[in-house]
């Protein structure tokens, strides 16, 4: 494990903060110098085990990280997918014993924060404390979001709302990005839509047939995004929160 | 191995993408999955008056199987609807 006292490593997930809440320059500053341990995971690997006992939390500077959980099969299923500037399990800062699985999905640097760090400056500036809050709520926003569309929602409104939902993050909610890279596997794509591999590749299939959006070789490109969200039943206004 | 995973009756769509799978076991647990998912989302295709099918071939093009679900009405089915 390497050390990193880069205090810019933090500043990614400074500015995610910002985009939420607000923080005075003493809160950015103390964010800033949180301790942080780079590591680089290769694609595949768990960046944190099922029901490991954690002591800090996964902030991505670069690559892609999907959160999941498994049955006694071995089947995963992706409850959310984590982009640079994201902390992939501050809510490990007051549940440890977090039950959920992370893993790299492409090559990714993560930047270890410890618990402990975490968890003090929280307790000494409430402001912080409410950001993370904040973020917390996000996430249960999202998750919520994906539990609807795996349990009701058809393949088409699966794969779609993905993919807004990776516009909107990688890009705004103003101007939505229309061509990213989205590096998952046929299989990942599975894990994270509840379908087989065949069932997503006719999804793409009738969606870029219908000039909506292509993925091929991992690179996504929407050709018409209001098209995408109505397939998709994205609703914008729950990333305004 | 490479499967083609094509749609046909109720439903015509030609897969030209196909999909590698271990074996053949694995493409027929995978043709039922492709219909139930199918069917979860539209399932009035197996009354659409033609049976909906999944025909998996390989890569010479070669019809190994089929998947047919279709729905039955009995003569007093008929008379009631």
């Amino acid at each position: 494990m390497a050390r990193s006292d880069d205090v810019s490593s933090l500043k990614p997930f400074l500015e995610r903060l910002l985009s939420r809440s607000k923080l005075s320059p003493v809160e950015c500053e103390a964010i800033l110098g949180l301790p942080a341990h780079e590591r680089i995971f290769e694609p595949h690997r768990d960046i944190g085990r099922l029901g490991d006992n954690r002591s800090h939390s996964s902030l991505v500077l670069k690559g892609l990280v999907g959160r999941f959980m498994q049955n006694s099969r071995g089947d995963r299923q992706l409850t959310a997918l984590h982009l640079a500037g994201e902390m992939a399990d501050l809510d490990g800062v007051v549940r440890p014993d977090i039950m959920y699985g992370l893993e790299a999905l492409a090559t990714t640097t993560i930047a270890q924060v410890p618990h402990q760090a975490l968890r003090a400056m929280a307790q000494k500036h409430p402001a912080i404390a409410e950001a993370f809050w904040r973020e917390s709520a996000s996430d249960v926003i999202n998750l919520s979001r994906w539990a609807l569309h795996l349990g009701r929602g058809s393949a088409r409104t699966r794969v779609a709302n993905l993919l807004c939902e990776m516009a909107v993050r990688m890009g705004s909610v103003d101007a939505p990005r229309l061509e990213f890279s989205l590096p998952l596997t046929q299989d990942q794509l599975s894990d994270a839509t509840g379908l087989t591999a065949v069932h997503v590749n006719r999804t793409l299939k009738s969606l870029r047939e219908e000039g909506i959006v292509t993925y091929r070789l991992r690179e996504v490109r929407i050709s018409d995004w209001e098209a995408l969200a109505v397939e998709g039943e994205f609703d914008l206004s729950e990333f305004n929160r | 191995m490479l499967f083609f995973f094509h749609l046909a009756g109720a439903v015509c769509d030609p897969d030209d993408e196909g999909v590698e799978l271990a074996t053949i076991s694995d493409a027929r647990i995978e043709a039922v999955r492709l219909a139930s998912g199918m069917l979860r989302d539209r399932p009035e295709m197996v009354w659409l008056g033609d049976e909906f099918r999944v025909e998996v071939s390989n890569e010479d093009q070669l019809l190994l199987f089929t998947f047919i679900a279709m729905g039955v009405d009995t003569p007093d089915g008929k008379e009631l609807a």
